[in-house]
């Protein structure tokens, strides 16, 4: 057998499952969006009307925003305790593990321990807020405070932008530090004239991937911490589209709205990726 | 400071320049105990093997690293740039430049904090052999114009005799020798610093007071019936064209006398008593 067929023999197995589970359902979903579809009754061609009924639905918008905003305040955040714990950790090897760990907990058993964490009367959380003079907080039922608790739970389960940003420091020249030691630089601006600078191609990867990544990732915990309340206060893209289709059966107009949120993404995908070439560009030796 | 691959001399550096923590001794620098001082308090700048160029950082951004650190005026900047041949350079990034412009950028960065002592590393082993002469001429007229006391190390015994006003023989660890250009090639103090400095090295063969060490130039060769050593084979080096003999174990290089003999025909060796070296065959040292 010629190594082109050995090849293509051994990719058969990735091509079929990539196929079948991703992207057959993905052109499934992309030509369901064209269509009044609750998958009972025949389904209905209405061309781009469900984009056009997107346009007008006012909760969409609301949603939208909210969306936008967790984003704004979640990517940051997690991007910044991945990077801090890699920067943290980078000579110490003990943590390394502990700051894994969350990352490998199932969603389901992670939004069961914040629901123990959050509990207004006993958990934890308001018990250490207690201690520091501040009154108790009622997570589940105040809206900006759930809004918070989500982006709180979030913010632990950075495992796998911590192993990349651990990596990408773990590349740089070691001897670059010791210029930086020798010419008297304080660690503080060997951070933001070194450190960072040569991990921006890095950290723009990382923080273009974790919009969609954070939107995903919340959906099974907030589905079952909040359910997008209260009063709607963490209802996120995914989770309203979910209900759109898979409570209120309308398939075809939740799929036009996870198009547009794949569209968003991939925007931003592509503009992260000219960035990112420009600065290739720069540090190529 | 000449050593072979692993002799510590790079430790060494590092050790003078703090970067490595010492566990006993201490580091002077003008008679000034330094041991204790954090590396940026020692007066002491470096040149990396690497070169060590931050890559995101222009030329000139590179050189005022240190400069801008610590939050002291750029204004030097400019003619340590001008010096080092690098003014039309200053907007480029280090990934724009060629071996020898980096070089010099890193060369730069290391003399705009005037330091006291400048330490290079193995600064030349990362050029090709014919920039490595020109800069090698180079590193030697900057040091001279700024007269700044300056540690060269290499593994390079030419490049440690051309360059330095004394050397430093390291061997294991240890110092072997330490002494001018001409001392270490004249007089090496072991007959390990007599092998290791030279191309070829020093020859050394017994004799009635222990090893008998000479060079090769310092030989004179004829095709004699009645000579101790047989001839092998005939060898060009440069200007001189070198013969290879045999006298039992030992073999020696000398320089040739006149049209190569055919191999295995017997030659005489003759050095100036003046011009030999003796050394203990125990320990090796110089008698």
């Amino acid at each position: 057998m010629s190594e082109k067929r050995q090849l293509a023999l051994m990719f058969a197995p990735y091509a079929l499952g990539a196929l079948l589970l991703f992207i057959a359902p993905a052109l499934y979903s992309l030509s369901l969006s064209l269509y009044d579809a609750d998958l009972l009754t025949e389904s209905r061609f209405i061309g781009f009307g469900n984009f056009a009924e997107l346009a007008g639905d006012e909760l969409f918008h609301e949603v939208l925003w909210r969306s936008a905003l967790f984003v704004a305040i979640a990517v940051p955040l997690r991007l910044f305790v991945a990077v801090g714990l890699a920067l943290l950790l980078f000579r110490v090897r003990a943590g390394r593990t502990a700051a894994f760990l969350p990352s490998v907990v199932p969603d389901a058993a992670w939004a069961a321990v914040w629901i123990f964490l959050l509990n207004p009367v006993y958990g934890p959380l308001n018990w250490l807020l207690g201690l520091v003079g501040i009154a108790p907080v009622s997570w589940f039922s105040s809206g900006w405070a759930a809004f918070f608790a989500i982006i709180l739970m979030l913010a632990f389960t950075v495992g796998e932008a911590f192993i990349v940003a651990l990596a990408a420091r773990q590349e740089l020249p070691e001897e670059l530090y010791d210029v930086a030691r020798l010419e008297g630089a304080r660690p503080w601006y060997v951070l933001r004239a070194v450190t960072l600078p040569l991990m921006a191609p890095v950290l723009a990867l990382l923080a273009t991937r974790d919009v969609a990544v954070s939107l995903q990732a919340t959906f099974t915990a907030t589905y079952l911490l909040t359910d997008g309340g209260p009063d709607r206060a963490t209802l996120l893209l995914p989770i309203y589209s979910f209900d759109m289709g898979f409570e209120l059966l309308r398939y075809g107009y939740a799929s036009a709205m996870m198009l547009l949120g794949f569209l968003g993404c991939l925007a931003l995908g592509v503009a992260q990726w000219f960035v990112v070439k420009r600065w290739r560009l720069g540090l190529s030796h | 400071m000449l050593g072979a691959s692993g002799s510590g001399k790079s430790t060494l550096l590092r050790a003078i320049a703090g970067l490595e923590e010492i566990a006993a001794g201490r580091v002077l620098i003008g008679g000034e105990d330094v041991s204790r001082l954090a590396p940026a308090r020692r007066g002491v700048a470096m040149v990396f093997q690497s070169f060590a160029l931050f890559p995101h950082m222009t030329v000139e951004r590179n050189i005022a690293f240190g400069l801008r650190a610590r939050g002291e005026s750029t204004q030097a900047v400019a003619s340590t740039a001008e010096a080092l041949g690098l003014s039309a350079l200053l907007d480029r990034r280090p990934g724009e430049l060629s071996g020898g412009e980096r070089q010099r950028v890193a060369l730069a960065r290391a003399l705009a904090a005037r330091p006291r002592v400048l330490l290079l590393d193995e600064p030349l082993s990362n050029l090709d052999a014919q920039l490595r002469v020109s800069t090698r001429g180079e590193i030697r007229r900057v040091q001279e114009r700024t007269g700044v006391t300056t540690l060269h190390v290499t593994h390079d015994q030419v490049e440690a005799l051309a360059l330095g006003h004394r050397v430093a023989v390291l061997r294991d660890g240890r110092l072997e020798q330490l002494g001018t250009p001409d001392e270490v090639w004249e007089r090496p103090a072991s007959a390990w610093v007599a092998r290791f400095v030279g191309t070829p090295p020093m020859n050394l063969v017994p004799g009635e007071r222990g090893l008998c060490g000479f060079r090769a130039e310092d030989a004179a060769a004829r095709v004699d019936p009645g000579g101790e050593y047989v001839f092998e084979l005939a060898e060009r080096v440069g200007a001189d064209v070198l013969w290879h003999l045999r006298r039992g174990e030992d073999l020696v290089a000398v320089r040739a006398g006149g049209a190569a003999p055919a191999v295995g025909e017997r030659v005489a060796v003759e050095v100036p008593e003046a011009r030999v070296r003796w050394f203990d065959r125990e320990t090796g040292r110089a008698l």
